[in-house]
């Protein structure tokens, strides 16, 4: 009896134990700092901000002058008016991954945050919005039947701010056929070649030029390695990289692990190896398996062996905080979208919507990238003149152009080109403690890809 | 072919996840002998361990050594919980009845665990050894990775003295002979299973916390990528030799980790480095059947 008596008090310690640390992770992680004011306070919300401390790091056309602080510039979500919005909802479909090793969940908890606080402050004209959100499974099946579902059982109006791997190619056509333009967050090869879809991102494979191109930047020769954890589709993940570094007369291999990284340290040391001193290495992955491979990587000793890059998933605060000092101004992160931390108008607001709406989603580029959808598709909607219906609301977010923002090198646009990576000229971060700091700034992807050349060529030819 | 520097760096590499893989396949065969169950569950436990310490570790109040000492605590606890609430109903069930329970058990934990904590946020469990590092030539070994090697050997060392020289070990040894025989000559089996499922419960902390620090701190990879080499060192072991346990540990870590470091015309053999674990289990329990006879329709077979 006594027995079993100390042994329920040592279970209800423990759990206590393990209900307190929870408790407080929550309240000391900095991705999440809190912010008690209300959005639509700009100034007393930036007095009560705790967030990480800005870094000099907005992209170098940003619409906002060095001198202006937070407080003054600092947007709203919508009409931003303060008053909750009410009646019939407007329905948003997205699509998302989220399976063990692969979470991209990340990206519609983005675009949920501030519709919700779009929501909170007038709606669209009076009228809230719903994001419902489908987790493909990685399952061909499942991602059909989700983008069926979002269409024929939901009836959404529009998609956008999703964030997976098989939507694009398994539902892209099926979209165009039922009149969708849909706003994603690319991440497979179809997201960028059908002309009703548009990513307000790069994508893994152009992530992937731009750290060959960086690494080449800071001197690396002889070749480059490309190491992705395996998934559907990763060879795409490497394409762009292997065109550029060969058509820059590098040798190129990629490797793929699998996912998750099993050991980080016995996957850095391949690639360096196969990279030779002084080579480039390039990481992609989930921002969990990117920070194994670099530790791994710091553990062997291997830093200072190669150049390293690493992909936009890596633009995230918990990774660079994972990391030691070590890796500052060692690894140049592709930043898809700017600096999360950067002391930007549009930036600020992300942190400040995200902290009040975005519960424990991680504040990096992922959720920057649902974040960005959901204000284009905002803006869109409140342009239109009359009943807001999945034609005209379709047709709105067809007629983007020239959106500006603090997340972006080059202003968004849908357009009518066959192809879309409106977002092809993007920064590069570095570790500087536990933030980032930019390296390199705005840079064009250099066009040996047909994809890229095509889009250049529309962009010349409509005077983008 | 590798160079010598490459091979022994990644050899150094195969030592220190043969270490994790060996503790793994002690605490599974400790278990499975005494109480006939095959643990799936048991990364998983020392998975919820290593999230505990890390949140512990989050926090301005608890100290390194505290935390630690806590994730290893619920580790014990989860594994007790289990030994006295779910496995009795299954004590007078077949093996694999028993083992598919720990499988759900496993799920519980993992689904636990997805929703208590944001499994996107980027995670790493510094035990503050990482820093000492010995570099020989271009191979370098830290502090996690020795630990790693001297706790496989003295936890296998320690538990082979306790089942060979103490009288709770003999009686551990009794129930796994059999359980009817050992309790009729009055082995309180009931307690036998609990201080089995205590020791495995350690060993999950130990691992779950090792795991997490020297590879990737993913639920995935800690509750299920440990499994498989850990039963291929069990199977190894022919789940009853811990010592033959441990050095199966070893050898699929380093087969595993070596296989890496082949490229050019032999990369297949890095390409598959993966089914090491499998190939040499595979092995081990064709070349130990080789003598055996399968009956089949009432026809014996050689």
């Amino acid at each position: 009896m006594i027995h079993r008596r100390n042994l329920a008090a040592c279970v209800v310690a423990s759990l206590v134990l393990a209900a307190c640390s929870s408790d407080s992770e929550t309240a000391g992680n900095p991705s999440v700092a809190p912010v008690t004011s209300a959005v639509t306070d700009t100034a007393a919300a930036t007095t009560t901000e705790t967030g990480p401390a800005p870094t000099d790091t907005t992209p170098s056309d940003s619409t906002v002058a060095p001198e202006t602080t937070v407080a003054e510039a600092e947007g709203v979500c919508g009409l931003g008016n303060g008053e909750a919005a009410t009646g019939d909802p407007i329905k948003v479909g997205a699509i998302t991954t989220q399976v063990p090793g692969v979470d991209l969940s990340a990206g519609p908890a983005g675009a949920k945050a501030y519709f919700d606080c779009v929501n909170a402050n007038g709606g669209i004209n009076g009228r809230p919005l719903e994001l419902i959100v489908e987790n493909d499974q990685l399952d061909p099946g499942g991602a059909a039947a989700a983008g069926k579902k979002l269409v024929e059982s939901d009836n959404v109006v529009l998609l956008a701010g999703g964030l997976s791997i098989l939507d694009c190619v398994l539902n892209g056509a099926y979209y165009g056929e039922q009149g969708f333009n849909v706003i994603t967050g690319g991440v497979g090869a179809a997201c960028f070649g059908l002309p009703h879809i548009a990513p307000v991102n790069g994508g893994p494979a152009y992530s992937g030029q731009f750290g060959a191109q960086y690494v080449a930047s800071q001197g690396a020769t002889g070749k480059i390695v490309f190491v992705a954890p395996k998934v559907p589709g990763v060879e795409y993940f490497s394409s762009a990289a292997e065109t550029w570094a060969l058509a820059n007369g590098f040798e190129y291999e990629a490797i793929y692990p699998d996912t998750p990284v099993q050991d980080g340290a016995a996957v850095a040391l391949d690639a360096v190896t196969r990279a030779g001193e002084g080579g480039g290495v390039i990481v992609s992955g989930s921002p969990q398996d990117t920070a194994t491979m670099l530790q791994g990587a710091a553990d062997q000793g291997l830093i200072d062996d190669v150049y390293w890059a690493a992909g936009a998933s890596a633009d995230d605060i918990s990774l660079v905080e994972s990391l030691g000092p070590e890796w500052d101004g060692k690894v140049g992160v592709n930043a898809e979208v700017a600096d999360v931390n950067a002391d930007a108008p549009d930036i600020a607001l992300y942190r400040k919507v995200m902290g009040e709406y975005g519960g424990d989603a991680a504040v990096g580029a992922f959720s920057a990238f649902g974040f960005l959808m959901a204000q284009i598709a905002v803006d869109a909607m409140l342009g239109i003149e009359g009943e807001i219906t999945r034609e005209s609301a379709n047709a709105a977010l067809k007629e983007v152009a020239n959106y500006q923002s603090d997340f972006l090198c080059k202003p968004f646009y849908f357009g009518n080109g066959d192809l879309h990576l409106a977002n092809n000229s993007q920064l590069t971060l570095t570790p500087d403690g536990d933030v980032f700091a930019t390296v390199t700034d705005c840079t064009l992807l250099d066009p040996v890809d047909d994809v890229v050349k095509a889009v250049y060529a529309y962009e010349e030819a409509n005077g983008i | 072919m590798p160079t010598l520097t490459q091979f022994s760096s990644f050899f150094v590499l195969g030592l220190a996840a043969g270490a994790v893989y060996a503790l793994s396949g002690t605490g599974l065969v400790v278990l499975y002998r005494t109480t006939g169950v095959l643990n799936f569950a048991f990364g998983a436990i020392g998975m919820v361990s290593a999230f505990v310490a890390w949140s512990l570790l989050q926090t301005s109040w608890c100290p390194h050594a505290m935390a630690y000492l806590a994730a290893f605590g619920v580790a014990v606890v989860i594994s007790l919980i289990y030994g006295m609430v779910v496995a009795p109903p299954f004590a007078q069930r077949d093996s694999v009845t028993k083992s598919v329970g720990t499988l759900g058990f496993a799920l519980l934990l993992v689904g636990i665990v997805f929703v208590t904590w944001d499994t996107a946020t980027v995670r790493k469990l510094d035990l503050g050894v990482e820093n000492w590092k010995l570099d020989i030539g271009k191979v370098r070994l830290n502090g996690l990775n020795v630990i790693s090697i001297v706790l496989a050997a003295l936890v296998v060392a320690l538990v082979t003295a306790l089942l060979n020289r103490t009288r709770l070990g003999t009686a551990m040894r009794a129930v796994a002979n059999d359980r009817e025989v050992a309790a009729l000559a009055g082995v309180p089996v009931r307690r036998i299973d609990l201080v089995a499922w205590l020791g495995a419960g350690m060993i999950c902390g130990l691992v779950g916390i090792i795991n997490a620090a020297l590879v990737n701190f993913d639920v995935n990879t800690l509750t299920f990528a440990l499994l498989v080499p850990s039963l291929a060192a069990a199977t190894i072991g022919r789940l009853s030799s811990l010592w033959v346990t441990m050095i199966g540990g070893f050898l699929v870590g380093v087969m595993s980790r070596v296989a890496k470091a082949f490229s050019g015309d032999l990369q297949f053999v890095s390409d598959y480095s993966e089914i090491a674990p499998f190939a040499l289990a595979g092995a081990v329990v064709l070349w130990l059947g080789r003598h055996r006879t399968i009956v089949l329709s009432g026809r014996a077979m050689r």
